[in-house]
């Protein structure tokens, strides 16, 4: 059960530098033989890299209009067609995957950043200050997110940092609700009550004892959450508060692509394989990561 | 109970109002012949002029009362709108809500049991699907199929069960497929990764030594202790679901909540946003406490009292 | 596609004016048709769509009876005339009011409840009322209701409509007739009074409804509404008592409310409805060619434009607005942001051919890169400027602009940075005349004074780009007072040519909408301006 906590008392005797390296080299050596992980790094690596590096893997100039060639399906000229205002598909990909990525990740960020510290506070404390938070989270979970993210934009300004810090508040009750839950029934356990007993400081049992608990409903939280903020992206564009056009997005592509449905089936198809693909990426990760991480698994 | 409401209601009467825009100004905006003192006198009209405390004063006092006022867009009734639309949103609820168990617990189960399998990739498939199709993009696509290739559309208007219950089915079985199929996809995660969870821990070991067949061991130790997380997804989506699946909702012209409330929003219909955020609250509220009581039931263990005094 | 758009109603003011006789004869009421002959155009969109039902009115015996299922795009809100302004609410008004005159298919004005009027001189009107007109509760239609409506109409605190305050006072000569004052001469009355946004409504009705119409609706049109239920349906009955001898032919109809488009191609395809409008090509392409069904394609006065602000920075300057028209290529905005599907227009709507002159005389209209940029040099801003571009989501073709527009100015070093702003929120930007520029869809007006006078004299409250020219002013002061139409008609032609120096909004197109209907309803035509006064006409063949 301790598997975590007894790896980390055994490197106390070492020097501090060589158990920063023997604690990650752990590891990084047990990520590496998940094939899964693997691949999801690979995979996110290489959304991120065609992100970073969107003009020089983009084949055509994703803003350029031409009325020539719009809703053309395939071809060797544009890979994956073009749009309705003959805008190459496959290189307004590539540079969606810019905006996706940033407002999903940013959004995933504030999420864990407002909602874990509240859960755990919430679920180790319980009492005044448990029905508290959550009441507060049950505010905002309660409040429709449109409302929400349109009174932010009515004070920050619509834009996409401002679209991301309204899905992070959003998401956030989400969070802070699946992380109590397991501190609710993880801190009756009895090695904690045990280190309890001993003397053990709060925080040193929330970040020994509890946090682990915690790890893989938040890894998978995480991961499940980052896919639906790629796509609410779109729904927030629809108000005018994500990307602004011509700035590709894939969210957005995927919904305007509805409007094409019969006609021109592939606008959705190949931003929705986009979403897809890093999808399944942050997911495997996010298995690799909970395996690796979560010391219980180990046995 | 009391506080939060307070709070939610002092929250979306101001954060409405700080929004640019009135509904005189929504519902005469594309006409050039409407001249400003007409807006005025359309504002004094529907007692926009008033000043902000005396309005939510008043919006309260009546509330408490039951009197949740009309619309100022159509003049109706707010409390006869939502009671004519609540039914529609919380069957559409339930419904997605077990179709999102049925399929998505289930794949949970194979996916953790059959781990590293080709079974464990369809069902993981299937949630990917799930995760990176929005709902709204399923329903779209299930209709145009229908109705396309087979001929079927599911009905224009919305038939209450009491009424007809193969009609009401009918209409409800798509937009209920459509959504229920995202979120299996997240209870299919979640689930999955909380069985896996629990077969690592020492009782499933002790259980299994003591040589109790694996559906046993499953159903009476692994299952029931993986409830906790699964419990709070639903609980979530089912939160969710009752603010309404807006598009879902309009492509099947299913007269919802979430439609009621989003077109309310953009009109600027105060009052109809008022009383269904407030409502929507109460809803979410009663959950929030529902899941916690099973949190309770679930695992015996939890009990609820600061963590000093247990 | 010859269009006299108004023609009817021009000649006769300008004849009226001449002759002093009457002109129109009460015996036009009551038929199926009034006097369309040799105006009536059919759009040869509509044949070319679907050649196999080109001219379907006349060729059978209208057979009344049955009843219409139709997919409906939304809610209705407000259903009181003086205050209604969307165009959702006035489709349902117009079933159930009437109005004294009524356009035709070519937006020709043609006598409705007014069957006779005299002008014995420039301010003056003198209407007459049809004689059987009656309400849907049996009272007769009079000149007090006349006099109640259009007085309710100028009344800032009810009505308000700018057209109306030209009404000076008016005289009940007796039941039947009614007398308007003027204050100045006013062309565009007739227009205005033939618009459905501008019914006659029963005194009495409203007088004992103590003036809360928004929810209930009472009219001498040809249908009554039976149930609204938002969300869901509105459902009309015909009128017994329509005063309009057997008319309507349909029984019943039922709207139901269906605001996705894909959700209406389902209810069509599913046979739930028997017909649906769109803005859009995309969901219409399947049912085009198809015997089972009958497409119309029809030009609207619907037109998308970019507002600019000309009251300050680099934009007051209409040597820079003149450089951003002459850098645009129209024809790829009607390409991409709308398919293709309809027409480069100018100031005045291209429809209304009678009162718009041709684009290719319009100098800014001609595209020409070299123009543009001498045209910005002279304004100092060769190296061009930021300018923050404000739209809505809400309208596909908005947005599409927006793109279309900020790749184009690169060429003259004008760097467009669009902000979307939720609807309501643009429209109080827009209200305001808080943009730098905004996109917005304009709807057809019923005279072309409300495409001028309304939004560019310096002392309309509607003047949303704050410009101010008194050449301009004195133009539009002179047209709108002008009754001989040939003189108005050259007036506007002015108008437009200055309205092309000044260039204070960018006008790319107006857009085609598609009616899909069963073919066995017949009677449908389908009009310009985003109304359905043919619904009274509309049957079912056996």
């Amino acid at each position: 059960m301790s598997a975590g906590a007894g790896t980390l008392e055994a490197g106390a005797e070492l020097p501090r530098s060589a158990r920063r390296q023997s604690f990650w080299s752990l590891y990084l050596r047990q990520f590496a033989r998940n094939r899964g992980g693997m691949i999801g790094i690979i995979v996110l690596g290489a959304v991120a890299f065609s992100a970073l590096f969107a003009p020089s893997v983009a084949t055509h100039d994703p803003y350029e209009i031409n009325r020539l060639v719009r809703l053309q399906g395939p071809s060797t000229a544009h890979w994956l067609g073009t749009d309705e205002f003959g805008r190459d598909l496959f290189s307004r990909i590539v540079f969606g995957a810019r905006t996706s990525m940033s407002v999903a990740a940013l959004a995933i960020v504030l999420a864990t950043a407002i909602g874990a510290p509240s859960g755990i506070i919430a679920g180790y404390f319980g009492g005044w200050l448990d029905s508290l938070i959550m009441r507060v989270m049950d505010v905002i979970f309660s409040f429709p997110a449109i409302l929400l993210a349109l009174s932010i934009t009515a004070i920050l300004g619509p834009s996409l940092r401002n679209a991301a810090i309204a899905l992070g508040i959003v998401y956030a009750p989400g969070f802070a609700r699946i992380i109590r839950g397991p501190i609710l029934s993880a801190k009756q356990l009895e090695y904690v009550e045990a280190s309890r007993v001993i003397g053990a400081s709060t925080p040193r049992i929330l970040i020994r004892h509890l946090l682990p608990n915690v790890i893989s409903p938040l890894v998978v939280t995480a991961t499940v959450t980052f896919s639906f903020a790629l796509l609410a992206e779109a729904a927030l564009s629809f108000l005018g508060l994500g990307a602004q056009p011509p700035i590709p997005s894939w969210g957005v592509m995927l919904s305007d692509g509805r409007r094409f449905m019969e006609s021109a089936p592939y606008l959705a198809i190949f931003p929705g394989l986009a979403v897809m693909l890093a999808v399944l990426a942050s997911n495997l990760l996010g298995d690799a990561l909970r395996d690796v991480l979560d010391p219980r698994l180990r046995l | 109970m009391i506080p939060t409401l307070i709070g939610v209601s002092l929250i979306v009467f101001f954060s409405i109002r700080f929004i640019p825009g009135d509904i005189v100004l929504v519902l005469s905006g594309a006409r050039s012949d409407v001249t400003e003192e007409q807006r005025d006198q359309l504002r004094r009209n529907l007692g926009l002029d008033k000043p902000l405390p005396v309005q939510y004063v008043e919006w309260v006092g009546n509330a408490v009362q039951g009197d949740l006022g009309n619309s100022l867009k159509t003049q109706r009734s707010i409390a006869t709108d939502i009671r004519s639309r609540m039914p529609v949103t919380i069957q559409l609820a339930i419904m997605a809500a077990l179709v999102g168990l049925f399929v998505g617990i289930p794949a949970g189960v194979i996916a953790a049991l059959r781990r590293g399998t080709r079974t464990e990739l369809a069902a993981q498939g299937v949630a990917l699907v799930g995760l990176s199709v929005p709902d709204f993009w399923l329903g779209t696509m299930f209709l145009l199929v229908a109705s396309r290739y087979f001929a079927w559309y599911p009905g224009a208007q919305y038939v209450s069960i009491f009424d007809d219950v193969g009609k009401n089915l009918s209409i409800f079985i798509l937009p209920a497929l459509a959504v229920g199929i995202s979120l299996s996809a997240s209870l299919m995660r979640i689930t999955r990764s909380a069985l896996l969870d629990v077969m690592g821990s020492g009782y499933i070991v002790t259980a299994r030594s003591k040589g109790l067949r694996e559906a046993v061991v499953l159903r009476r130790h692994a299952f029931k202790n993986a409830l906790i997380p699964i419990i709070t997804v639903v609980g979530l989506q089912l939160g969710y679901l009752l603010g309404g699946v807006v598009i879902v909702e309009t492509v099947f012209n299913l007269p919802g909540v979430g439609r009621y409330t989003v077109q309310a929003i953009s009109d600027r219909d105060y009052p109809v946003v008022q009383a269904t955020v407030l409502l929507i609250t109460i809803l979410v509220l009663f959950i929030s406490l529902f899941v916690d009581i099973l949190y309770a039931y679930v695992d015996p263990r939890i009990k609820y009292g600061s963590a000093r005094s247990s | 596609m010859p269009r006299h758009i108004d023609a009817t109603l021009e000649r006769m003011v300008h004849q009226d004016r001449q002759t002093r006789r009457r002109l129109l004869q009460t015996s036009a009421i009551g038929g199926a048709a009034f006097g369309l002959s040799g105006l009536r155009v059919i759009d040869p969109f509509t044949a070319g769509v679907n050649a196999q039902d080109a001219s379907p009115v006349a060729s059978a015996d209208p057979i009344a009876g049955g009843a219409l299922r139709a997919g409906f795009e939304a809610n209705p809100d407000d259903l009181n005339p003086f205050t209604m302004s969307s165009l959702v609410s006035a489709l349902v008004t117009e079933q159930v009011y009437d109005t004294l005159f009524i356009f035709d298919e070519t937006l020709a004005s043609q006598p409705n409840l007014c069957v006779n009027f005299e002008a014995p001189d420039e301010t003056t009107f003198i209407f007459t009322i049809a004689e059987n007109a009656m309400f849907s509760d049996g009272s007769p239609v009079t000149s007090e209701d006349v006099k109640f409506s259009l007085e309710g109409y100028k009344d800032p605190e009810l009505g308000g409509r700018a057209w109306a305050q030209v009404i000076e006072t008016i005289d009940i000569v007796d039941e039947k007739t009614v007398q308007l004052n003027l204050n100045s001469p006013f062309a565009p009355m007739i227009g205005y009074l033939s618009w459905h946004y501008n019914p006659i409504i029963s005194k009495a009705f409203y007088e004992a409804n103590e003036g809360n119409l928004q929810t209930v609706t009472m009219g001498s049109g040809p249908f009554i509404l039976e149930d609204f239920v938002p969300d869901q349906s509105i459902r009309f009955v015909k009128n017994p008592n329509y005063w309009q001898e057997g008319l309507p032919y349909l029984d019943e109809m039922e709207w139901v409310v269906l605001p996705d488009d894909q959700a209406r191609v389902a209810a069509l395809r599913g046979g739930e409805v028997q017909n649906a409008d769109f803005l859009d090509y995309q969901p219409v392409e399947s049912f085009v060619d198809n015997p089972d069904w009958q497409v119309y394609q029809v030009s609207t006065l619907t037109h998308a434009t970019t507002y600019i602000n000309c009251s300050e920075g680099p934009l007051a300057d209409a040597r820079v607005r003149q450089a951003m028209s002459y850098a645009i290529d129209r024809t790829e905005f009607l390409e991409t942001a709308a398919l293709g599907f309809g027409q480069v227009t100018g100031y005045i709507p291209a429809p209304q051919e009678f009162w718009a002159i041709p684009v290719d005389e319009l100098p800014t209209y001609q595209t020409n890169l070299e123009r543009a940029q001498e045209l910005m040099a002279e304004a100092g801003f060769a190296d061009g400027f930021d300018v923050t571009l404000r739209v809505s989501p809400l309208y596909i073709l908005d947005t599409a602009n927006a793109q279309v527009l900020q790749q184009q100015l690169q060429a003259i070093n004008i760097n467009i940075t669009i902000e979307q702003l939720e609807w309501g929120n643009l429209l109080d930007a827009w209200v305001n005349s808080d943009f730098e520029m905004l996109n917005i869809l304009l709807l057809g007006q019923p005279d072309p004074d409300g495409y001028t006078w309304g939004r560019y004299h310096s002392t309309s409250p509607t003047n949303r780009n704050l410009i101010s020219d008194p050449e301009l002013d004195a133009l539009l002061d002179e047209a709108r007072s002008t009754v001989d139409t040939e003189a108005r008609q050259s007036l506007y032609a002015d108008v437009q040519q200055k309205l092309d120096t000044l260039v204070p909004n960018l006008f790319y197109y107006v857009y085609d909408v598609w009616l899909i209907w069963d073919p066995r309803f017949r009677g449908v035509t389908p009009m310009p301006n985003a109304s359905a006064p043919y619904m009274k006409r509309v049957w079912i063949e056996q």
